[in-house]
């Protein structure tokens, strides 16, 4: 019946609810913290995580418990390629997904996202990264020109 | 309509992320040196997150090359090698050809590499027997003079100095002097005497000033504290005789034997040291002596210094057979120098842990696990000795310190 493994209840920031497995949820040392300080059995709001994005949270965590706990016969190099897969998303949800591993405190999946991150811009312009994430340029043209010039090197042969 | 919310939100997350510095910072910790000194143009806040020091000691280095000293470059212009390292590094990303921060009238070399920072000095003396030191970062091109102790009595003193730097501790590094009083007074003091006194005085870079450290202390004649080795805290000074070896915890400020294997009895010579090195706390060592091999141990210091432990042994045979180069068949098979190699580099690493030897005219990444091997790069043709005869084959560089890219500050 499976009646022995716990089930936490987690309500998302659009009403969805999920039903998992206590090993999975406890992933998130958010979720550990209100699972053991709540009341048993009651619903547990993630307002800031949508359906979407704790779903795919959930399985990045269901596949890293299942392989911790010898469930799944998978080694090192297979998992690190099912995390490299895991990371192949848009812009908008690697972002998202950076935001829910924060907010949920999943350190490993906070490592992933921000070296998939990393990788992403090391190769870019300054101007590129002001847009990426909306950043007002505050010097004034010659400071700007004066840090450049400092740092002159960094802009020989871009990228690394 | 879909289109435009989808924008707004992603701006809006960007932003989130941007703003939010514990998340800003995990994500630039992990960016390559040269995207962060670029990035430093993004706004004023991105600029002092990035110099901030707290920062760069956060950041992950890996070595990503070694820097060696050219054979028969003038003293006066010393020129330097390159050899890439690891798999984000290319030939491109030598730090420099010659030492030219600054215009020295006796040219500069490198002393000592240290996480980053190399300790440099004029490459000769002047007139009072002492040299110039600088502190470089390669990385940044940011150097600083580092003044000599005070010399009241204007003697001919023999300074060697020893950084000692170590991020993830302090943004802070110290420099470790030990002095050696002119040889001549103390010889006079005492003539019979092997034992000459001497005064170890530190610099930090947070006082930027010395200080003494101890008591003057008596050290055989033939101990030098040159070339010293950070590894886990402390100087390791290599010495050329039995009991002439030792290091200098930089915390507790103690100078202690470094027990070292011994000579072997019938060696009638100095310690023939192959590598002293350091790579992730670990302090390796080689040593080769008659018959001369391509079959040898690398070393490993005991945690608690009780003694030297074999951590891997080395198998170069295939190695031969692939680079006939390296042995010099016209020669017999008992001389010291029938093989030619030398060990540039031991690096330990979590994914694989190799070492970087020179052959001539190349250089070999050799895999500590499984003994395979494959070329890193070509290096220069030894000039001079080649124009004397084509078959005296012999190495180019010496003297490989580490490349680490960081953003310390001198």
């Amino acid at each position: 019946m499976g009646s022995t493994s716990t089930k936490i209840k987690l309500r998302t920031s659009d009403q969805k609810v999920f039903e998992v497995e206590k090993a999975v949820a406890v992933q998130s040392q958010t979720i550990k913290y209100f699972y053991e300080n709540g009341c048993p059995g009651s619903v547990i709001h993630v307002h800031s995580v949508s359906g979407d994005i704790l779903s795919k949270i959930l399985d990045y965590c269901k596949k890293h418990v299942n392989s911790a706990a010898g469930k799944e016969d998978i080694s090192p190099e297979e998992l690190y390629e099912w995390d490299t897969n895991f990371v192949k998303v848009d812009q908008n949800t690697l972002f998202d997904l950076i935001l829910a591993a924060n907010c949920l405190k999943i350190e490993s999946l906070l490592d992933l996202t921000c070296q998939t991150v990393a990788n992403m811009i090391k190769g870019k312009r300054p101007e590129e990264i002001r847009t990426t994430f909306n950043i007002k340029n505050d010097y004034t043209p010659e400071a700007e020109e004066a840090v450049r010039r400092e740092n002159k090197w960094a802009f020989d042969m871009l990228g690394v | 309509m879909r289109i435009v919310r989808r924008s707004t939100k992603h701006s809006q997350n960007a932003e989130t992320i941007a703003n939010n510095y514990d998340l800003l910072i995990q994500i630039l910790v992990r960016l390559p040196v040269k995207s962060l000194l670029r990035f430093k143009s993004v706004s004023k806040t991105w600029h002092s997150i990035i110099s901030d020091p707290e920062f760069s000691c956060r950041l992950f280095p890996d070595i990503s090359g070694l820097v060696m000293r050219k054979l028969g470059s003038p003293a006066n212009k010393p020129e330097y090698g390159f050899i890439p390292l690891g798999n984000k590094s290319s030939a491109d990303d030598a730090p420099f050809k010659y030492l030219d921060f600054i215009n020295h009238p006796s040219g500069l070399k490198v002393v000592q590499s240290c996480n980053g920072l190399l300790l440099c000095s004029s490459s000769r003396y002047d007139t009072k027997c002492s040299y110039d030191y600088y502190i470089y970062n390669p990385t940044t091109k940011q150097f600083v003079m580092i003044p000599l102790p005070a010399n009241p009595q204007d003697a001919r003193i023999v300074y060697s100095l020893s950084l000692a730097f170590d991020h993830t501790k302090s943004p802070h590094y110290k420099v470790v002097c030990v002095r050696d009083p002119d040889p001549w007074l103390n010889i006079s003091d005492d003539p019979d005497s092997n034992f000459v006194s001497q005064q170890i005085e530190i610099y930090s870079s947070q006082t930027r000033s010395w200080r003494l450290s101890g008591k003057p202390f008596l050290a055989h004649v033939n101990t030098g504290f040159g070339g010293g080795v950070f590894c886990n805290g402390a100087i390791h000074w290599l010495g050329a005789w039995n009991n002439t070896s030792f290091y200098f915890n930089v915390q507790e400020e103690e100078l202690r034997d470094l027990p070292m294997p011994p000579i072997p009895d019938d060696w009638e010579d100095l310690r023939r040291c192959r590598y002293f090195g350091e790579s992730q706390n670990h302090l390796h060592l080689i040593e080769i002596y008659h018959p001369p091999t391509t079959r040898f141990s690398v070393y490993e210091i005991e945690s608690d210094y009780s003694g030297w432990f074999v951590k891997y042994n080395i198998n170069l045979d295939l190695l031969t057979v692939a680079y006939p180069g390296m042995v010099r068949t016209y020669s017999v098979p008992s001389d010291l120098n029938y093989y030619v190699f030398s060990v540039l580099c031991i690096v330990r690493d979590d994914e694989e842990s190799y070492m970087v030897l020179h052959i001539p005219e190349k250089a070999i990444h050799y895999n500590l696990k499984d003994g395979s091997f494959k070329k890193i790069c070509d290096l220069d043709a030894d000039e001079n000795g080649y124009k004397g005869s084509p078959v005296l084959i012999s190495l180019t560089y010496f003297w490989a310190h580490h490349f680490i890219q960081t953003l310390s500050p001198v």
